[in-house]
């Protein structure tokens, strides 16, 4: 269950700078160093997003994320059950 | 209808400047911009208008400090700080 | 179109069971300067601003209002998931009990239901921005009333998340405004 939240955590902390970084390129949409750090953070999520649903399942609905079988979209904790 | 030419701004962490576009007024000092295509503060402001300053990129939070702020960027991090209240001023100043 | 995460974007941790504190959080749930009337307020706006700037903010911002509804609905539901009927009515809370037992709902602190006067949309893009970046500062104010509020520190560290975020949306409204402002300016050149 450590291990799950540690692995939580570390995806909220990238996907917080790729929301960061979103809306301020929203607004700033020629600064060349914002848009590099985005698309790095990018690839590091895609990475740990990769191996987080390979342990416990898929983290996106409708196709965005695979799932093993049975279908594990249906697993808990749900986000608003899950225990920090 | 007047134009208020506002003194450059100082900026943090600024680039050279883009060429300067049109003609400076003589006796003006000259428009400040940064890499970006709007000035940290507008070069004419207008009567009855809000004007909101444009942030510049300089530098980040660790990851995990970003989180737990609020917020990436060090300039926009403005915790509320309720024992500097100071009957009028607001909470966070 | 949206796609959802089944993961919050703040790690909520809340202390123990704790009614009326739950009452409080109500506001930025169903209240009017809550996090549900953020999300709707942007994404309908979004339609007729001008600029493309404009519209990907909106849309942005929109869909992380959303993500903060969820977290204010986490806070709620771990603070009273665990009471009894008898617990609802030693906190002063039948009435709400009544009603529907544990459930959440859109309302504010006081039980009044949401409505759509809470927000508005003008077509102007001056006006329209300038209601969005008064929004931000009221859920601002309301964040600090309730962190006065609250004496659970993990509630009061996610309520100080939530508050640095709507000081970070005004500075980006604020951006936004400054393009329309360029946006309209160099329209009346041309």
């Amino acid at each position: 269950m450590n291990d799950q939240l540690a692995f939580l955590n570390r995806l909220q902390q990238v996907e917080f700078a790729l929301v960061e970084l979103q809306l301020f390129l929203d607004t700033h949409k020629d600064d060349q160093r914002a848009l590099m750090e985005f698309n790095q953070y990018s690839k590091q999520l895609e990475m740990l997003k990769k191996q987080y649903e390979l342990q416990y399942g898929p983290l996106l609905n409708f196709g965005f994320s695979p799932s093993q079988y049975p279908w594990r979209w249906l697993e808990g904790p749900w986000p608003w059950e899950q225990v920090f | 209808m007047y134009d208020i030419h506002q003194p450059a701004m100082p900026m943090p962490g600024t680039r050279p400047a883009m060429p300067m576009p049109a003609m400076p007024m003589p006796g003006m000092p000259m428009p400040h911009y940064s890499i970006y295509p709007l000035p940290f503060m507008p070069y004419c402001v207008k009567m009855a208008h809000a004007y909101v300053p444009y942030q510049c990129f300089t530098n980040s939070y660790p990851l995990n400090e970003a989180l737990q702020k609020g917020t990436y960027f060090p300039e926009l991090y403005q915790p509320y700080m309720p024992e500097k209240k100071l009957g009028g001023l607001a909470d966070n100043e | 179109m949206w796609i959802y995460e089944k993961k919050l974007q703040y790690p909520v941790r809340v202390g123990c069971t704790n009614l009326k504190l739950a009452q409080y959080l109500f506001t930025q749930y169903g209240g009017p300067d809550g996090e549900l009337s953020a999300a709707l307020r942007y994404l309908n706006q979004r339609y007729t601003i001008p600029t493309n700037e404009a519209k990907a903010l909106l849309t942005d911002i929109g869909t992380e209002e959303l993500a903060h509804v969820e977290v204010i609905t986490t806070m709620i539901y771990q603070l009273t998931k665990d009471a009894t009927a008898e617990d609802f009515k030693r906190a002063g809370m039948g009435d709400f009990y009544a009603i529907r037992d544990g459930a959440l709902f859109y309302s504010d602190s006081n039980g009044v239901p949401w409505t759509a006067a809470y927000i508005q949309a003008t077509s102007d893009p001056i006006t329209d921005l300038h209601e969005d970046m008064a929004a931000e500062q009221k859920a601002r104010t309301v964040y600090e009333n309730l962190i006065k509020l609250s004496d659970d520190t993990g509630v009061i560290d996610t309520l100080k998340f939530l508050r640095e975020r709507e000081v970070v949306h005004y500075q980006r409204f604020g951006e936004a405004l400054r393009i329309v402002q360029e946006y309209q300016q160099q329209k009346k050149i041309f």
